[in-house]
């Protein structure tokens, strides 16, 4: 046999492999047996040297022609596999109803979600947060809030009291508010004053849809000069747009709080419906949800801590992480919020 | 305070068809919130419930205990109808109900409708009413009697029905606690003419003070007292018209004379006494007042039957012989007035808020009158008060009133001035209300303007100034601010603009503490965590779960002094029950998996000198339990174990940069063997474990629980102020795996922290570790697969080969490490 005819001879046979070559593995080695290092074709091209000089020019070009057939070949035979497999993966179709592989997912508590809501946005506002104790002295929760002992406001917060003596008298309690880190702050801070205050509140009092005896609050503190009321009510609007909705609305109403002067309470219009559905599972046909009590910080507060009440004014509001809360997710029971169901908390 | 609208127009003309619901807001913006509207009569038809009269009344033929009446009711034709009330009189007006009207049943107290019935044989079509029938109170002993000159046909709801307005008074407006005081509100908010009650009354005799002498022994704690004696009333039933205003306002009707003083103290707001004025003892036929705080040993036996002990802080009115009554409190049994009474003495005074709110507290004895004095009463109101009262004891107990009046009155009230400057008060609302307007509002409400220079300021000048003296009865009215409240509230919240601070935004304070929490909060949920909110007071029982009882007996929690509920009893020096209850109630509700965690403080008290306030730990708790979940979501077999919840803290620390070893530790409550302490810089800030089988019990969970405990404050130390990065080789790594054989007590930590060293070691991983088979007792294996990389050349397996072997040697020396083949 003549070198021209082992080289067709090797194409034949590499030709019949190839065809019977059915998946990547195949071609591989098939690609290795005639172009590797001891590949078949490969013998004959490291023999052309060899060659007489004439001899060697006509089996160069057939070993060539064969090499170029050999690899258009393969590159043919890979075609018509890829094309079959995408076939075929196409005919065994997914169902992409199945769910996904689950991942084991974790949330924030929803009061938690809340409370950052509102100390983000208050953020924005420059209102930087701190945070104060949740046991507390009588003296920062009450007395220097104005509210001394015997005060008839004090019945608006019924106290856990605790069972400490300290110099003979038992001045700890539970705060009621987060209302004494007013206090704390100014006693250490100068004007000008923006701080929020979130924390944990307790009142002593029985529980029921609407009423917890623990509770978190963010408390506002603004001081500086020239702080009026209707910066009180243009800071907490814009609280409740960005809370509630671009559209709300503030409503202020007179109120009480023996630490402000003038004390106010303050709603937001409601986001639900347009104050006219007495079936609104949000106000109720109220058309306004009361989200606050706030007002202008008392003279005598700003004095006691050195400032000059003449200069400087401030405003202090306090609002129920959980009353937001409710609202915004529609809970209508407070208890769900501590029962800690993970059914109930994973909807958050 | 419960305000019957019928009555309040006693004091203030209302137009006739009076929006009550605008009035009701129109008071909640400016005054005083409205809770609660309630319709009086709102359910009566008017065409069917109407006033009658009893024409006729005949025995029943068939029962002995039923009479017929025969009523008009404005109607073609009188009806007869059926009644059993004892009270039922020929003559009387009374509230008739026709067939078909709506009605509460008697006996059932269900709504019902009158339906035309034969009872005992008689036909009977419509009934008498009675109060419980209207709805009015419980009351069904008898018919309701209305006055002579009830006009027949009438619709019941025009001639009985009332609208009562639930206030709620803020603790600083005592002057709200009365009729008159919201009347007054009412008319400056809505506008109306007042007119107080007329409180002339003859008065003849001797002079009160021929009968009755006063002596005040501390005019700090009562700055005024007035006594009037009223002599040879009758002790009787008051007129029904205050019986139903009492009853509107939610009291009891008792008799003339204590009907009289409640009903003043409704309409002014003065809680007034009336005592036995023969039964006040004192010399030579006059009775002796004092008002002092109580001597050690005095005792007073009150008019409830209780002898009560006096603490010298309590406030006394006595007479010659002793304490009579708890003064503001309660009146004592010697002097109170009985049927027997002929002569009162009447006591109008005005006590010390924080000394009757002392003694009402002690002895639990707060009350209508306690709720008033504790307010702090003006003491020009005592005159106003005994006036009235003294009147209508003339009046409804047929009594003749002495002349004059003893009025201990040893400071007498002078009207404060308080002023406010056109620039203060236009800063603090932050609004500019016309100085005409400021004026009106403070002269409606009651002020008497001193200088009202507001207009200069209007005119662009400062210095304006507002002088205003205070009206008596507002007696929380001290200071500049409290007219802007005044201003602001009548001129209307809603005229405010909303105006953005326009300060600088104050210096920004880190807080690295609460940055913590919320990241490493972040960090927990992205390993799949939930968190759950749970509360700070437990119980001694549940804490000796988690605490050795004798360390717990050296923390003493921090102890409620008043409680509502045996479950909150102690505040928590530790979050770990909290999650374990948590765990218990989810695998109980049929959760298969549990993965949770808090960040909340335990409080930890510290009792030695200069501490006052406990430790608050800022700690984040978490614990994981059940099964691991296939690929459905269903529970596999796995159990979640240790490396699951290590792997969530690997995960979350590693998320904040920390860089934390796990070292072997022992802890109460968790499995020997099977705790970590969490370190950082060679620093412990928490601990991870499974819980004990014996503390799982305490809890009631069947399944093994992982714990892991972190303090914040601990671990802020060791958060990297900047995270230490490092550029990419641009050479390639080599991989190379090793197997050790070690003892048993050789920890995997210990081996990859030595291969670590290595300055051609990137990373050092455990892949294997095995037990048993042919490796003998005591020794296990280690597999390893070591990353080499140069910073500065390719590594060939040669340079890999060749550090692997110094490697090994060196396990060698500080394990007895030996290469595993």
């Amino acid at each position: 046999m003549t070198t021209i005819e082992q080289i067709a001879a090797i194409e034949a046979d590499a030709r019949a492999t190839l065809a019977a070559a059915g998946d990547e593995g195949a071609l591989a080695a098939w690609q290795s047996g005639v172009f590797g290092k001891s590949g078949t074709l490969t013998g004959i091209l490291r023999g052309l040297g060899a060659l007489a000089p004439e001899e060697r020019k006509a089996v160069g070009a057939a070993a060539n022609l064969a090499k170029q057939a050999l690899e258009a070949a393969l590159a043919e035979r890979r075609e018509t596999l890829k094309a079959a497999s995408l076939a075929a993966s196409a005919a065994d179709a997914l169902d992409v109803t199945l769910p996904g592989r689950p991942l084991r997912r974790g949330r924030l508590h929803p009061v938690t979600q809340v409370r950052r809501e509102i100390l983000d946005i208050f953020a924005r506002l420059g209102f930087a947060t701190v945070e104060g104790p949740e046991v507390e002295l009588d003296e920062y929760n009450f007395g220097r809030l104005r509210i001394p002992e015997h005060h008839p406001a004090r019945d608006m917060w019924d106290t856990f009291w605790l069972d400490e003596e300290v110099d003979g008298r038992q001045p700890l309690l539970l705060r009621t508010h987060t209302s004494p880190m007013q206090i704390r702050h100014i006693d250490t801070h100068e004007p000008p004053i923006r701080v929020a205050v979130p924390g944990r509140c307790y009142r002593y009092e029985a529980t029921d849809a609407t009423h917890e005896w623990m509770l978190e609050q963010v408390e506002l503190l603004a001081i500086d000069e020239g702080l009026s009321l209707a910066n009180l009510k243009g800071t907490l609007q814009e609280f409740a747009r960005q809370m509630f909705g671009p559209e709300r609305r503030v409503l202020m109403r007179n109120s009480y709080f023996p630490f402000v002067e003038p004390g106010v309470e303050l709603a937001v219009d409601c986001f639900a419906c347009p104050g006219d559905n007495p079936a609104c599972p949000v106000c109720r046909g109220a058309g306004w949800l009361e989200i606050m009590g706030a007002g202008m910080v008392h003279p005598e507060i700003i004095a006691a801590a050195g400032y000059d009440p003449e200069r400087y004014t401030g405003f202090a509001a306090g609002m129920g992480v959980e009353r937001i809360t409710m609202l915004k997710f529609g809970i209508t029971d407070i208890r769900d919020l501590h029962a800690n169901d993970l059914r109930f908390l994973s909807q958050f | 305070m419960l305000v019957s609208l019928k009555w309040l127009r006693d004091y203030v003309s209302l137009p006739a068809d009076l929006d009550v619901d605008d009035l009701a807001h129109r008071l909640t913006m400016a005054s005083a919130e409205v809770d609660g509207i309630h319709r009086v009569g709102g359910e009566w038809d008017r065409a069917l419930v109407v006033v009658g009269h009893v024409l006729e009344v005949a025995p029943h033929p068939n029962a002995d205990r039923l009479r017929l009446a025969t009523v008009d009711f404005g109607g073609a034709a009188p009806q007869q109808v059926v009644c059993g009330a004892p009270n039922l009189a020929q003559g009387q007006r009374i509230a008739f109900a026709r067939e078909g009207a709506k009605v509460i049943d008697g006996h059932s107290g269900k709504p019902s409708v009158l339906k035309k019935g034969v009872i005992r044989g008689v036909e009977s079509a419509g009934m008498v009413l009675s109060e419980m029938e209207l709805g009015l109170s419980q009351n069904h002993e008898g018919i309701i009697v209305l006055p002579a000159d009830a006009p027949v046909g009438t619709p019941l709801v025009d001639y009985l029905g009332d609208v009562i307005l639930d206030v709620h008074v803020w603790p600083n407006r005592a002057d709200m606690m009365s009729m008159t005081g919201v009347a007054r509100e009412v008319a400056a908010i809505v506008g109306g003419t007042l007119s107080m009650p007329d409180a002339t009354y003859p008065e003849s005799g001797g002079a009160a003070s021929e009968a009755v002498s006063v002596r005040i022994d501390d005019p700090a704690l009562c700055a005024r007292y007035i006594a009037t004696v009223i002599e040879g009333v009758t002790v009787g039933p008051s007129p029904e018209w205050m019986q139903a205003r009492l009853r509107a306002a939610g009291m009891r009707p008792i008799n003339n004379v204590v009907d009289v003083t409640n009903y003043v103290m409704l309409e002014l707001g003065q809680p007034l006494h009336a005592f036995d004025l023969d039964r006040v003892s004192g010399s030579g036929g006059k009775a002796e007042v004092g008002v002092r705080t109580a001597k050690p040993g005095e005792t007073l036996r009150t008019l409830d039957g209780v002898n009560r002990d006096l603490t010298p802080d309590t406030l006394l009115i006595t007479d010659a012989s002793g304490p009579i009554a708890l003064a503001g409190v309660m009146g004592g049994e010697a002097t109170e007035v009985l049927e027997s009474t002929t002569r009162i003495l009447l006591e109008s005074a005005r006590f010390d808020p924080v000394s009757i709110r002392r003694t009402g507290t002690r002895l639990a004895l707060r009350s209508e009158a306690s709720a008033r004095f504790e307010r702090g009463l003006s003491p020009e109101l005592a005159l106003a008060a005994s006036q009235r009262a003294t009147q209508l004891l003339v009046e409804l107990a047929g009594g003749t009133a002495r002349v004059g009046r003893v009025d201990a009155y040893p400071a007498p009230y002078v009207a404060p001035e308080v002023s406010i400057t056109r620039a203060r008060l236009d800063t603090v609302i932050g609004f500019h209300v016309p100085t005409s307007e400021v004026e009106a509002i403070l002269i409606t409400l009651g002020f008497d303007l001193v200088r009202s220079d507001g207009d200069l300021a209007d005119g662009g000048s400062a210095g304006g100034l507002f002088v205003a003296r205070v009206p008596w009865w507002r007696t929380d009215i001290s200071i500049p601010d409290d007219l802007a409240e005044e201003v602001v509230r009548l001129a209307g919240f809603d005229r405010l603009p909303a105006t953005a601070m326009a300060g600088a935004i104050p210096a920004w304070e880190p807080a690295p503490l609460l940055d913590l929490r919320d990241r490493l909060s972040d960090a927990l949920v992205a390993a799949g965590l939930q968190e759950i909110i749970s509360y700070s007071l437990t119980t001694t029982e549940v804490l000796e779960r988690v605490i050795p009882r004798e360390d717990l007996a050296v923390i003493r929690p921090l102890r409620l002094k008043n409680t509502q509920s045996a479950d909150r009893e102690l505040m928590r020096p530790t979050l770990r029950h909290s999650l374990l209850e948590t765990v218990a109630r989810n695998l109980n509700a049929g959760a298969e998996q549990v993965a949770i965690f808090e960040a909340a403080r335990a409080f930890i008290p510290v009792r030695d000198g200069g501490h006052v306030l406990p430790e608050e730990h800022e700690q984040v708790t978490g614990a994981l339990a059940g099964f691991e979940a296939d690929r459905w979501g269903r529970p596999t077999a796995r159990r979640l174990d240790f490396f699951d919840a290590k792997g969530a803290l690997e995960a979350a620390l590693g998320a904040l940069g920390v860089t934390t070893t796990y070292a072997s530790h022992e802890e109460y409550g968790l499995l020997p063997g099977h705790v970590a302490r969490l370190e950082a810089d060679g620093e412990a800030f928490g601990i991870l474990g499974e819980v004990h089988p014996d503390t799982l019990d305490a809890f009631g969970i069947d399944q093994p629980v992982l714990l892991f405990e972190i303090d914040l404050t601990r671990l802020l130390p060791h958060l990297p102020k900047r995270r230490a990065t490092r550029s990419l080789s641009r050479f390639p790594a080599v991989t190379q795996d090793l197997a050790v054989v070690v003892d048993d007590a050789v920890t995997a930590g210990a081996l990859q922290a030595i291969i670590e060293q290595s300055s051609l070691v990137v990373s050092a991983s455990v892949f294997d570790v095995f037990k048993g088979g042919r490796l003998p007792a005591g020794k296990k294996s280690v597999a390893l697969s070591i990353r080499y990389q140069a910073a500065d050349r390719t590594l060939t397996s040669d340079d890999a080969n060749k550090e692997q072997a110094r490697i090994l040697k060196r396990l060698e020396r500080e394990f007895g490490a030996e290469q595993r083949t």
